[in-house]
């Protein structure tokens, strides 16, 4: 490159969706460079046929290498940190998920990451975050967001702005549509079977938000904000139940050549348009709300911003995941005054050890929400209780956190006393080495902010680290006597002194 | 005939009556009646080839499917005939009492062979037996043996002699000579005084004895056979009249010619026997059969037009002007960056575009070079630059359009250069065929992305660039920019057009685009506003643009057109087009921009497109429609539309019956030439901005 050029400051997010891959280039103002988007039938294969065929391969392959050349273009490569590939996570769906993360590896030398149910959440927050920035009435109601998406509708729960819980229901844009598909006769669509099929999946969404006042529902999702300037009113972002009623009724009497021509749209989103449009109605219906908002923005763009996002988390939504966390714990009535104790302890530590760790801001908060509920097993029974506390939390939702980074959690949790990780323990074993490696670390960490607040007093409020090459000197100020620390230290900072090479001596600063 | 519409063939047969019509010009220099001769035959060779080619088709595979005027493949065919007949008749008559007798005043003569005197008929006997005959080739004919099987190829488009021989025996026999096409169609004899010039089939004729020593030769003449197999796949005109018949093409089973050309005083025999080997009747009205007085293939004639030393008898020449936009101090990328500029070719250089492309293919901060390209000159500087930039390591994409008509050889030879300097190629959009004119070059500036564009309404062909006149917007607007980078994302097949800002195209966008804004200005009309539509497009076929325009001229609405071909739309109507004026300005330049301009109520909208009114255009193909946002850009593109109707030189008012007539001037009125006066416009603003830097000076300063 030309001594003369700047480098060029942009990321790069891909998202293999339900029914298109779309591709996003932004420079560091997040402003667009590129965007590009073009279709696949990646859902239409999942639901009906449980796999994805070697054609919609072949086609997925041919569109990340015309993705992969305008990086090029771009001098980006793929496997820079500033590129973050995602699908969706309805992939886990098809037999042949791991063939075709292989091939794309191979073929377009790119890592491809699952959204997860948690990863996608937390898109969906983010998303739900703006509009209620945007929208002060938000903020002060109580408003459920909706994201029908391929395979699960998504609900998320807000009162006063502040996420009160989030579900996800087996009932998704293309599963219905494939669902229903072969059920009438002559294959064309019939209204009243669509809605029924979907009002009768209804249930335990009505049963989980029949008590609470919901007094505004947003209505987010690719299909429904594609047709977003024709739903609502006129400058608003407003449409009402009976127009959405009767959009819904017309889009699911065309064929999908009406459906293309009319709306101007291809296809693959022709066919899903139908159950897209109709759940979000049955849904809104099911609650009896009146007006229903949908945000006016491009969806699949939003959504490739806030993937380049997920890195640095926005500070208010790590704050609903420890929240979340937080409420758990309380549940299981741990001691709130040692669990605070050894969460600040250990964050005070991660950010201390920072350079020496080399752990990811994800890990940090792994980190704090396996701290407040590190104790939760005692719920249960006292001892062996990190074995329960493990249980506890791999069964446990967490808002916001993925089911792969839960597992971390409990593991933390399990770690926190008695065995250090052992390849005999079958869940260690089945992560791989660098989650093995992030896991000891995260692990390492919270056992010295354990073994510092063993006496339960919280005592070791305040403490300074100071480090050689060989020893991290703790320094407990206001501490005469750190004898029972010191014990706790021997059996619990071992896992430290393995992975890092370094002594652990406490000192007594008064 | 349906009332409503002009058949597009006849209309077309009219405007290259207007073309001829400018050959017809007493006050024109000779040599240019010459060229505007030859230019109105080469232009009917290429409509027989494709257009009638395709009807043929259309009438062999016996379709009876009627075009907008109602007229079945078989009417069309025989009006066509009838027509063309017609312009025959006026090829001769000014060729035969005009121009041959003219330019016997000017001492170049077409002199009989055998009144030359006695050397310079030696100097062309050694002609011919050097250069000549070693490359004929005889094709003997049996008439009596099974047709199919005895009927030799007969080269199309080149002129063919025929000769009855008879041998001692009194056997006798048909042979066919071709005269090949590597032969120049004329042989000049200079002696001082004047210039004689023998044509070909003249030479040929008077020495083919000597290629068949053991017979006599009883009788002889010439014809020219056109047929439709050379092109005609490749040309989605055809296609889209042939629909359903593309099978058929493709078998190439019929060998009926398309057109068949005889000296008027051809022997019945031969006759006989040329209609024979190109399967024709001169009687049936659908067959294409025309006897012609004086010489064939008057495509010909071009290089009569530029024979040397004879500059008294053509105009003289009107060079492009630099644009005062632009200076050699500023790079191509400042200036750009400072203003949207508007430049219109060939008043205006052409050099600007290509310098643009050379100055990316060195400019260490381009990352990608990105144009689609159609025709390209021969030797082209800007394929050269791509060339250059690719080696350079920029990331150059070409989209080299291979069904551009005629010129695909020299695409795909390019292309293969291209390709092998590291250049992506994308060869064309499969199904349609790529006719935006655009450039798009994506720069790093300090660590951003800046982009660059080009966007026209002509292809990037420097030759065509001197003699088409054609509009280039250069800008560096990051919406059209986006929208750039969006369309071609899209037509290299990367990404599905999504929305666009600015750049409306075709054929998603450009047609209900243009329906709606034909639309509202009649809307606007309706509720008593002032509504105006000028257009200038070298076509204008699209059933549903034509009645768009008709409800807007009911609705009230002032519509301008200035269209230089096709126009099927009825004009002088009062029910239908009672708003609509239509005039055709056929000058010394091709007219070839597309400029649409809305009134919008007073803020006018201005758009230039590479599209015509065609639906071929705006269904068919890829193609862009520019917004214009410069005002002074707009403001220049409104001066060249209106001037276009005040001309009463070279503009021609179309009439209801699809003829046109030459508009002159009334009265005392002033002599108004559109493209004089875009000429004259440019070398004074040339002009003034030459002075200027004569008299401001820019000191070197140490950087």
């Amino acid at each position: 490159m030309d001594p003369l050029l700047t480098p060029l400051k942009l990321n790069a997010a891909i998202h293999i969706g339900a029914s298109s891959i779309s591709f996003l280039i932004t420079n560091n103002d997040g402003e667009q460079v590129e965007y590009l988007e073009k279709s696949t039938s990646l859902a239409h294969d999942i639901f009906s046929k449980k796999e994805i065929t070697k054609s919609t391969i072949k086609n997925c392959v041919s569109i990340l290498t015309g993705y992969n050349a305008i990086l090029h273009e771009f001098g980006i490569h793929p496997q820079d940190p500033s590129v973050r590939i995602v699908a969706t996570n309805i992939l886990s769906e098809a037999s042949n998920k791991d063939i075709f993360i292989n091939r794309l590896q191979i073929s377009c030398g790119i890592t491809v990451e699952v959204l997860d149910d948690g990863e996608m959440t937390r898109l969906i927050y983010m998303k739900t975050r703006r509009r209620l920035e945007d929208n002060a009435n938000l903020k002060q109601h109580n408003t459920l967001v909706v994201h029908a998406g391929p395979g699960n509708t998504r609900t998320l729960f807000f009162k006063q702005g502040k996420i009160e819980s989030y579900k996800s229901y087996r009932i998704g844009i293309y599963r219905t549509s494939e669902e229903t598909k072969n059920n009438s006769a002559d294959g064309s669509r019939s209204n009243k079977f669509l809605y029924s099929h979907i009002n009768s999946q209804l249930d335990a969404l009505i049963e989980d938000y029949q008590e609470e006042d919901i007094q505004e529902i947003i209505c987010i999702g690719f299909e429904i904000q594609l047709l977003q300037s024709q739903l609502v009113e006129n400058k608003t972002s407003q449409c009402s139940l009976k127009k959405l009623q009767k959009i819904s009724d017309s889009i699911i009497s065309m064929d999908d050549d009406d459906i293309v021509s009319h709306y101007n749209i291809d296809y693959h989103t022709a066919e899903a348009l139908p159950s897209a449009i109709a759940i979000n109605t049955c849904v809104a219906k099911a609650l009896n709300i009146e007006n229903i908002t949908i945000p006016s923005s491009h969806y699949e763009r939003e959504l490739l911003l806030d993937i380049h996002l997920s890195h640095e988390s926005s500070s208010s939504f790590t704050e609903e995941v420890t929240a979340s966390a937080w409420s758990l714990a309380k549940k299981c009535r741990i001691n709130r005054k040692h669990a605070r104790q050894v969460t600040a302890t250990a964050l005070f530590l991660y950010d201390e050890l920072e350079d020496l760790h080399n752990l990811d801001p994800q890990a940090r908060l792994l980190l704090h929400c396996a701290s407040l509920l590190h104790e939760c097993g005692g719920f249960i029974a006292d001892a062996s209780h990190h074995k329960h506390s493990q249980y506890i939390i791999q069964h446990s939702d967490i808002f916001g956190l993925s089911q792969s980074d839960i597992q971390l959690v409990a593991l933390i949790a399990r770690y926190h006393r008695n065995s250090t990780p052992k390849s005999s323990h079958s869940i260690y074993r089945d992560l791989d080495t660098l989650q093995q490696m992030r896991l000891s670390k995260i692990a390492s960490l919270l056992r010295i902010a354990d073994a510092l607040d063993r006496s339960h007093s919280a005592r070791s409020e305040n403490i300074t680290l100071n480090l050689t090459p060989q020893i991290l000197n703790i320094h407990l100020t206001d501490v005469n006597d750190a004898s029972v620390e010191r014990i706790a230290m021997k059996s619990k900072g071992n896992l430290f002194q393995n992975i890092f090479g370094l002594e652990i001596h406490l000192h007594e600063e008064i | 005939m349906s009332a409503q519409y002009i058949n597009r063939e006849l209309s077309w047969v009219e405007f290259n009556q207007r073309v001829l019509s400018e050959a017809q010009r007493n006050d024109l220099p000779l040599l240019e009646r010459v060229k505007f001769l030859a230019i109105t035959a080469s232009n009917l060779d290429e409509f027989f080839q494709v257009r009638v080619g395709g009807i043929s088709a259309q009438f062999m595979a016996g379709s009876n499917q009627t075009e907008i005027t109602g007229l079945t493949p078989a009417e069309q065919l025989s009006a066509i005939r009838t027509r063309i007949g017609k312009m025959y008749q006026d090829f001769s008559d000014l060729l035969e009492k005009q121009l041959i007798p003219e330019l016997a005043k000017k001492q170049i003569h077409f002199t009989p062979l055998t009144e030359l005197n006695h050397a310079q008929q030696n100097t062309l006997t050694e002609k011919f037996n050097n250069n000549i005959f070693p490359i004929l080739t005889p094709l003997g004919y049996d008439s009596e043996e099974d047709e199919a099987e005895s009927v030799p190829t007969l080269p199309a488009n080149q002129i063919t002699l025929v000769l009855k021989l008879q041998d001692a025996d009194k056997n006798t026999r048909t042979v066919f000579l071709p005269i090949p096409s590597s032969l120049d169609r004329f042989h000049f004899i200079d002696d001082d005084k004047a210039l004689h010039i023998i044509t070909s089939e003249e030479l040929i004729s008077h020495h083919a004895q000597t290629l068949f020593p053991d017979e006599t030769i009883t009788a002889s003449s010439h014809f020219r056979i056109t047929r439709n197999e050379d092109i005609i796949l490749q040309d989605e005109e055809v296609l889209d009249i042939a629909g359903e018949m593309e099978d058929i093409l493709n078998q190439r089973k019929f060998s009926k010619a398309i057109r068949l050309e005889i000296p008027a005083d051809i022997p019945d025999d031969l006759l006989h026997t040329a209609c024979s080997v190109t399967n024709t009747d001169e009687n049936t009205p659908e067959d294409h059969v025309y006897r012609i007085t004086g010489a064939i293939n008057l495509a010909d004639f071009m290089s009569l037009a530029f024979i040397p030393g004879y500059d008294k008898l053509r105009d003289p020449e009107w060079k492009p002007q630099p644009s005062p936009a632009f200076s050699s101090e500023q790079s191509m990328f400042e200036t750009i960056a400072a203003n949207d500029i508007l430049l219109y070719h060939p008043y205006e250089s052409f050099e600007p575009v290509i310098r643009l492309i050379e100055e990316a293919a060195t400019d260490p901060y381009i990352l990608a070079i990105k144009q689609v390209l159609y025709r390209t000159a021969s030797n082209s500087r800007i394929i050269d630059a791509l060339i250059r930039a690719a080696q350079n390591g920029k990331q150059v994409t070409v989209l080299v359009e291979l069904k551009a008509r005629f010129d695909e050889a020299r695409n795909l030879q390019r292309a293969d250069e291209l390709e092998r300097a590291g250049v992506q190629i994308v060869y064309g959009v499969k199904n349609l065929k790529t006719h935006a004119k655009i450039l798009l070059i994506v720069r790093n500036e300090n660590g951003s992305i800046k982009r660059y564009l080009h966007l026209g309404t002509g292809n990037y062909n420097e030759s065509t660039a001197k003699i088409y006149t054609d509009a280039s917007y250069l800008t560096a607007n990051p919406s059209y920019g986006a929208d750039a980078s969006v369309f071609f994302n899209a037509i290299t097949g990367r990404s599905k057009l999504t929305d666009l800002n600015k750049l409306i195209p075709a054929p998603t966008e450009m047609k209900r685009s243009l329906i709606s804004k034909i639309q509202r200005e009649a809307k606007r009309a309706k509720q008593g506003e002032p509504a105006h539509i000028i257009a200038k497009v070298n076509s204008l076929q699209d059933q549903d643009i034509i009645d768009a325009l008709y409800a807007a001229s009911a609705a009230g609405v002032k519509i301008q057109l200035n269209i230089r071909g096709i126009c099927c739309l009825k004009t002088q109507d009062k029910k239908l087009s009672k708003n609509i004026e239509v005039i055709s300005v056929i000058d010394r330049y091709l007219e070839h921009a597309r400029i649409f301009y809305f009134h919008k109520g007073g803020n006018p909208e201005l758009f230039i497109a590479s599209a015509d009114w065609m639906t071929r255009n705006l269904e068919k193909r890829v193609e862009l429609m520019i917004p214009i946002s410069d005002a002074k850009a707009k403001k220049r593109l409104t001066d060249i539309l209106k001037t276009a109707f005040d001309d009463n030189q070279n503009a021609h008012i179309i009439q209801g019956d699809g003829t046109s007539i030459r508009k002159t001037k009334k009265g005392k009125a002033k002599n108004i030439r559109l493209q004089a006066t875009l000429q004259e416009s440019a070398e004074k603003a040339a002009k003034a901005n030459a002075y200027l830097k004569s008299t401001t000076f820019e000191p070197h300063t140490p950087t």
